[in-house]
């Protein structure tokens, strides 16, 4: 006979693991923030049709510009950018896969009245 | 009741959040890494101005091809151009039109022709110090185009 899922024993957190818990959804949403912050200080270069637009404020009599540099500061920021967002939303999918299966499920297949249709 | 519905709805919101962000941060991460190693100027100089100093890649070949783009001045030419740095900028490469022949030289000396980009021969890419180049325009009008880099 199986066991429903009311019958499965839960663990009760204490306060240590309760801690410990949000210590590393800290973590994980201090990471995904990071990369957007990292995303929001990148020279933020155009592309068109496959190439790097220069802003135009940048070739005004008295300016310098090094178009090699722009384009490897602004692949690395994009690169660590990335690194950052998208493992760090898969953690916190992960992380937090049992409210989200929840309010998927309930939001998904819930009647008018907020109670499931499935027992 | 409200409250667990709230809740549901606040997870799913901030989930959607989430998709959303990451969506737009990796599609442009992607975007960025693939993209090749090319640079576009778009240049609008008023009669006898000169655009800023640009630096080209330093020992790699790099590609400098220019446009003009002002009617009744229109006019394209390029240069293969290595630069030495410290040292000089060096190029081979074919002027615009009318008249295009074969362009090239070393120099570190601000002022020196490298290449013409209209069809007067008026808006040039010149040496403006050892490490960098810029776009003049000699015309009593402005003129208009885009030069592109690629190394």
């Amino acid at each position: 006979m199986q066991a429903t899922r009311s019958q499965v024993p839960t663990a009760t957190p204490t306060p240590s693991t309760r801690g410990r818990s949000r210590a590393v959804a800290a973590v994980l949403w201090a990471v995904f923030v990071t990369g957007l912050v990292i995303q929001f200080f990148t020279p933020g270069l155009k592309i068109e049709n496959s190439a790097f637009v220069m802003p135009s404020s940048s070739i005004v009599a008295g300016a310098e510009i090094r178009p090699d540099s722009i384009v490897r500061r602004e692949r690395r920021m994009q690169w660590a950018s990335g690194l950052c967002t998208l493992p760090g939303a898969l953690a916190l999918a992960f992380w937090y896969r049992r409210s989200l299966a929840q309010a998927l499920h309930i939001g998904l297949f819930a009647d008018s009245r907020g109670t499931s249709k499935f027992p | 009741m409200f409250e667990n519905s709230f809740s549901r709805i606040r997870t799913l919101v901030l989930a959607g959040a989430v998709i959303v962000l990451t969506f737009a941060v990796a599609g442009h991460a992607a975007q960025t890494i693939t993209t090749p190693n090319e640079a576009v100027f778009n240049y609008n100089l008023a009669a006898g101005a000169s655009s800023g100093a640009i630096t080209p890649a330093s020992n790699t070949p790099v590609l400098v091809q220019g446009v003009q783009t002002t009617v009744g001045y229109r006019g394209v030419g390029h240069v293969s151009l290595l630069h030495v740095p410290s040292s000089f900028l060096e190029w081979t490469g074919l002027e615009s039109p009318a008249n295009a022949a074969i362009t090239s030289g070393f120099s570190g000396t601000a002022g020196t022709h490298i290449v013409y980009l209209d069809f007067s021969h008026l808006v040039d890419i010149r040496v403006n110090s050892t490490d960098t180049f810029i776009i003049h325009n000699a015309n009593s009008i402005a003129q208009t185009g885009v030069v592109t880099m690629i190394w």
